[in-house]
Protein backbone atom coordinates (compact mmCIF):
# COMPACT_ATOMS: atom_id res chain seq x y z
CA UNK A 1 0.00 0.00 0.00
CA UNK A 2 2.15 2.91 1.38
CA UNK A 3 6.14 3.05 1.29
CA UNK A 4 7.79 1.87 4.00
CA UNK A 5 7.63 4.21 6.92
CA UNK A 6 11.17 3.46 7.81
CA UNK A 7 12.94 4.33 4.06
CA UNK A 8 13.56 7.86 3.12
CA UNK A 9 10.79 8.87 0.91
CA UNK A 10 8.85 12.39 -0.34
CA UNK A 11 6.08 12.45 1.22
CA UNK A 12 3.03 13.23 -1.34
CA UNK A 13 4.10 13.67 -4.41
CA UNK A 14 7.66 15.77 -5.93
CA UNK A 15 5.43 18.43 -7.36
CA UNK A 16 3.56 19.04 -4.06
CA UNK A 17 7.07 20.34 -2.70
CA UNK A 18 7.33 23.03 -5.52
CA UNK A 19 4.04 24.65 -4.51
CA UNK A 20 4.80 24.19 -0.81
CA UNK A 21 7.82 26.14 -0.88
CA UNK A 22 6.74 28.63 -3.74
CA UNK A 23 3.99 29.48 -0.77
CA UNK A 24 6.55 29.32 2.23
CA UNK A 25 8.78 31.99 0.07
CA UNK A 26 5.47 34.14 -0.88
CA UNK A 27 4.98 34.39 2.56
CA UNK A 28 8.52 35.05 4.14
CA UNK A 29 8.46 38.49 1.67
CA UNK A 30 5.05 38.89 3.71
CA UNK A 31 6.78 38.96 6.42
CA UNK A 32 9.73 40.68 5.77
CA UNK A 33 7.58 43.35 4.40
CA UNK A 34 6.14 43.69 7.83
CA UNK A 35 8.63 43.47 9.59
CA UNK A 36 10.73 46.23 7.38
CA UNK A 37 7.31 48.57 7.76
CA UNK A 38 7.02 48.36 11.96
CA UNK A 39 10.60 49.11 11.97
CA UNK A 40 9.50 52.65 10.50
CA UNK A 41 6.52 53.15 12.82
CA UNK A 42 7.08 50.84 15.98
CA UNK A 43 5.00 52.94 18.17
CA UNK A 44 2.28 52.75 15.99
CA UNK A 45 2.63 48.98 15.27
CA UNK A 46 2.95 49.03 19.21
CA UNK A 47 -0.30 50.01 19.63
CA UNK A 48 -2.22 48.93 17.01
CA UNK A 49 -1.12 45.29 18.37
CA UNK A 50 -2.34 46.28 21.46
CA UNK A 51 -5.75 46.11 20.23
CA UNK A 52 -5.89 42.83 19.02
CA UNK A 53 -7.23 39.48 21.16
CA UNK A 54 -4.29 37.79 22.21
CA UNK A 55 -6.85 35.18 23.39
CA UNK A 56 -8.07 34.54 20.46
CA UNK A 57 -4.61 33.92 18.26
CA UNK A 58 -3.52 31.28 21.83
CA UNK A 59 -7.12 29.48 21.29
CA UNK A 60 -6.96 29.60 17.15
CA UNK A 61 -2.84 28.39 17.56
CA UNK A 62 -3.50 25.48 19.93
CA UNK A 63 -6.98 24.78 17.91
CA UNK A 64 -4.41 24.52 14.36
CA UNK A 65 -1.55 22.66 16.41
CA UNK A 66 -4.28 20.16 17.93
CA UNK A 67 -5.60 19.52 14.15
CA UNK A 68 -2.19 19.01 12.67
CA UNK A 69 -1.83 16.09 15.42
CA UNK A 70 -5.15 14.65 14.34
CA UNK A 71 -4.27 14.46 11.07
CA UNK A 72 -0.81 13.11 11.44
CA UNK A 73 -2.66 10.40 13.73
CA UNK A 74 -4.50 9.98 10.85
CA UNK A 75 -2.07 9.42 7.86
CA UNK A 76 -0.38 6.90 10.30
CA UNK A 77 -3.21 4.86 10.91
CA UNK A 78 -3.94 4.61 7.54
CA UNK A 79 -0.49 3.87 6.95
CA UNK A 80 -1.23 0.55 9.14
CA UNK A 81 -4.33 -0.26 7.67
CA UNK A 82 -6.51 0.99 10.58
CA UNK A 83 -9.04 3.02 8.49
CA UNK A 84 -11.79 2.71 10.80
CA UNK A 85 -9.43 4.72 13.31
CA UNK A 86 -7.99 6.94 10.76
CA UNK A 87 -11.71 8.37 10.10
CA UNK A 88 -11.88 9.27 13.72
CA UNK A 89 -9.11 11.08 13.58
CA UNK A 90 -9.62 12.79 10.54
CA UNK A 91 -12.95 13.92 11.75
CA UNK A 92 -11.67 15.38 15.16
CA UNK A 93 -8.72 17.40 12.96
CA UNK A 94 -11.98 18.60 10.64
CA UNK A 95 -13.46 19.66 13.90
CA UNK A 96 -10.28 21.52 15.28
CA UNK A 97 -9.88 22.99 11.47
CA UNK A 98 -13.87 24.03 11.39
CA UNK A 99 -13.56 25.57 15.20
CA UNK A 100 -10.11 27.83 13.59
CA UNK A 101 -13.00 29.61 11.07
CA UNK A 102 -15.77 30.42 13.39
CA UNK A 103 -13.08 31.85 16.12
CA UNK A 104 -11.04 33.69 13.30
CA UNK A 105 -14.71 35.27 11.82
CA UNK A 106 -15.65 35.94 15.32
CA UNK A 107 -12.06 38.14 15.77
CA UNK A 108 -12.48 40.13 12.77
CA UNK A 109 -16.49 40.63 13.37
CA UNK A 110 -14.78 42.28 16.96
CA UNK A 111 -12.36 43.84 14.78
CA UNK A 112 -15.02 45.67 12.25
CA UNK A 113 -17.39 46.81 15.65
CA UNK A 114 -14.03 48.17 17.39
CA UNK A 115 -14.16 50.30 14.01
CA UNK A 116 -10.91 48.51 12.75
CA UNK A 117 -10.28 48.00 8.69
CA UNK A 118 -7.72 47.24 6.28
CA UNK A 119 -7.38 51.06 5.82
CA UNK A 120 -7.21 52.16 9.95
CA UNK A 121 -2.93 52.06 9.46
CA UNK A 122 -0.54 50.12 8.20
CA UNK A 123 -0.52 47.39 10.69
CA UNK A 124 -4.06 46.81 10.11
CA UNK A 125 -3.56 46.52 6.31
CA UNK A 126 -1.20 43.91 6.94
CA UNK A 127 -3.23 42.47 10.02
CA UNK A 128 -6.46 41.94 7.26
CA UNK A 129 -4.25 40.97 4.41
CA UNK A 130 -2.13 38.54 5.99
CA UNK A 131 -4.58 36.22 8.03
CA UNK A 132 -7.26 36.70 4.99
CA UNK A 133 -4.76 35.00 2.21
CA UNK A 134 -4.31 32.51 5.53
CA UNK A 135 -8.02 32.23 6.10
CA UNK A 136 -8.21 31.30 2.48
CA UNK A 137 -5.48 28.38 2.84
CA UNK A 138 -7.82 27.04 6.26
CA UNK A 139 -10.87 26.92 3.86
CA UNK A 140 -8.79 24.82 1.00
CA UNK A 141 -7.56 22.49 3.52
CA UNK A 142 -10.09 22.16 5.03
CA UNK A 143 -11.69 20.66 1.39
CA UNK A 144 -8.30 18.51 1.61
CA UNK A 145 -9.35 17.55 4.91
CA UNK A 146 -12.65 16.32 3.47
CA UNK A 147 -10.58 14.55 0.90
CA UNK A 148 -8.29 12.79 3.81
CA UNK A 149 -11.92 11.78 5.24
CA UNK A 150 -13.38 10.18 2.63
CA UNK A 151 -10.07 8.50 2.11
CA UNK A 152 -10.87 6.35 5.00
CA UNK A 153 -13.61 4.72 3.95
CA UNK A 154 -12.51 3.49 0.21
CA UNK A 155 -10.33 1.32 -0.91
CA UNK A 156 -6.85 2.73 -0.17
CA UNK A 157 -4.73 2.40 -3.37
CA UNK A 158 -0.86 3.92 -3.58
CA UNK A 159 -1.79 7.24 -5.18
CA UNK A 160 -4.32 7.39 -3.02
CA UNK A 161 -2.23 7.19 0.04
CA UNK A 162 0.18 9.81 -1.73
CA UNK A 163 -3.15 12.15 -2.29
CA UNK A 164 -3.58 11.89 1.02
CA UNK A 165 0.06 12.56 2.39
CA UNK A 166 -0.43 15.55 -0.04
CA UNK A 167 -3.67 16.90 1.43
CA UNK A 168 -1.99 16.47 5.25
CA UNK A 169 1.06 18.48 4.35
CA UNK A 170 -0.45 21.31 3.22
CA UNK A 171 -2.44 21.11 6.23
CA UNK A 172 0.28 20.97 8.24
CA UNK A 173 1.86 23.91 5.99
CA UNK A 174 -1.16 25.65 7.30
CA UNK A 175 -0.52 25.53 10.95
CA UNK A 176 3.18 26.52 10.15
CA UNK A 177 2.51 29.27 8.91
CA UNK A 178 0.18 30.02 11.36
CA UNK A 179 2.29 29.64 14.21
CA UNK A 180 4.59 32.42 12.93
CA UNK A 181 1.54 34.72 12.07
CA UNK A 182 0.73 34.01 15.89
CA UNK A 183 3.92 35.54 17.17
CA UNK A 184 4.96 38.39 14.92
CA UNK A 185 0.96 39.96 15.16
CA UNK A 186 -0.18 38.84 18.44
CA UNK A 187 2.96 38.38 20.86
CA UNK A 188 5.61 40.13 19.60
CA UNK A 189 5.75 43.74 21.22
CA UNK B 1 4.21 7.24 14.09
CA UNK B 2 7.52 4.28 13.02
CA UNK B 3 11.16 5.02 13.12
CA UNK B 4 13.43 7.59 14.84
CA UNK B 5 10.43 10.19 14.70
CA UNK B 6 8.82 10.71 18.37
CA UNK B 7 5.23 9.96 18.51
CA UNK B 8 2.54 12.42 17.31
CA UNK B 9 1.41 13.07 20.75
CA UNK B 10 4.77 13.97 22.35
CA UNK B 11 5.34 16.38 19.40
CA UNK B 12 1.56 18.09 19.71
CA UNK B 13 2.32 18.02 24.02
CA UNK B 14 6.07 19.42 22.88
CA UNK B 15 4.20 22.28 20.70
CA UNK B 16 1.22 23.15 22.98
CA UNK B 17 3.94 23.89 25.74
CA UNK B 18 5.75 25.53 23.68
CA UNK B 19 2.88 27.58 22.85
CA UNK B 20 1.59 28.75 26.79
CA UNK B 21 5.50 29.34 27.66
CA UNK B 22 6.01 31.69 24.68
CA UNK B 23 2.63 33.46 25.93
CA UNK B 24 2.69 33.48 29.39
CA UNK B 25 6.60 34.75 28.72
CA UNK B 26 5.87 38.00 26.86
CA UNK B 27 2.71 38.75 29.33
CA UNK B 28 5.39 38.43 32.18
CA UNK B 29 8.55 39.86 30.99
CA UNK B 30 7.11 42.71 28.68
CA UNK B 31 7.82 45.12 30.96
CA UNK B 32 11.15 44.04 32.30
CA UNK B 33 13.03 42.99 29.06
CA UNK B 34 10.85 43.85 25.55
CA UNK B 35 13.26 43.18 23.27
CA UNK B 36 15.03 39.69 25.16
CA UNK B 37 10.92 38.61 24.71
CA UNK B 38 10.67 39.71 21.36
CA UNK B 39 13.22 37.26 20.71
CA UNK B 40 12.45 34.32 22.76
CA UNK B 41 8.84 34.37 21.41
CA UNK B 42 10.68 34.00 17.91
CA UNK B 43 12.69 31.80 18.88
CA UNK B 44 10.08 29.38 20.34
CA UNK B 45 8.03 30.18 16.75
CA UNK B 46 10.64 28.80 14.81
CA UNK B 47 11.37 25.87 16.80
CA UNK B 48 7.68 25.23 16.56
CA UNK B 49 7.78 25.66 13.13
CA UNK B 50 10.85 22.86 12.95
CA UNK B 51 8.85 20.42 14.86
CA UNK B 52 5.97 20.47 12.85
CA UNK B 53 8.17 20.31 10.03
CA UNK B 54 10.23 17.24 10.83
CA UNK B 55 7.39 15.40 12.58
CA UNK B 56 4.11 15.98 11.25
CA UNK B 57 5.55 17.04 7.68
CA UNK B 58 7.65 13.74 7.91
CA UNK B 59 10.67 15.91 6.55
CA UNK B 60 12.50 13.77 9.45
CA UNK B 61 12.75 10.58 7.38
CA UNK B 62 12.21 12.16 3.68
CA UNK B 63 15.19 12.67 0.87
CA UNK B 64 17.94 14.81 2.33
CA UNK B 65 18.11 17.65 -0.49
CA UNK B 66 14.15 18.01 0.79
CA UNK B 67 14.78 18.03 4.14
CA UNK B 68 18.17 20.14 4.09
CA UNK B 69 15.64 22.86 1.87
CA UNK B 70 13.45 23.22 5.27
CA UNK B 71 15.77 23.56 7.52
CA UNK B 72 17.93 26.56 5.46
CA UNK B 73 14.09 28.13 5.14
CA UNK B 74 13.85 28.26 8.89
CA UNK B 75 16.98 29.45 9.58
CA UNK B 76 17.17 32.22 7.09
CA UNK B 77 13.59 33.44 7.30
CA UNK B 78 14.19 32.71 11.26
CA UNK B 79 17.21 34.51 11.32
CA UNK B 80 16.20 37.92 9.42
CA UNK B 81 12.77 38.00 11.24
CA UNK B 82 14.67 38.08 14.40
CA UNK B 83 17.17 40.60 13.45
CA UNK B 84 14.81 42.76 11.93
CA UNK B 85 12.24 43.01 14.98
CA UNK B 86 15.71 43.75 16.99
CA UNK B 87 16.53 46.57 15.57
CA UNK B 88 14.09 48.34 16.84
Amino acid sequence: MADTPSEPHIPGEPGLWVMIFGDLLVFSLFFVTFATYRMADAALFAQSQARLNQASGLVNTLLLLTSSFAIAVAVNRLRSGEAVRARSAANAGLLFGAAFVVVKLLEYREKFLAGLYPTTNDFFMFYFAFTGIHLLHVLVGLAALAFVRHACGAPLTPGRFRAVEACAVFWHLVDVLWVILFAILYLHN
Amino acid sequence: MNGASPLPRTVWIALVALTLLAYVFQLEGLAVAPRFVGTAVLITAFVKVRLIGLHYMELKRTVLPLRLAFEAWVVMLGGALITLFALV
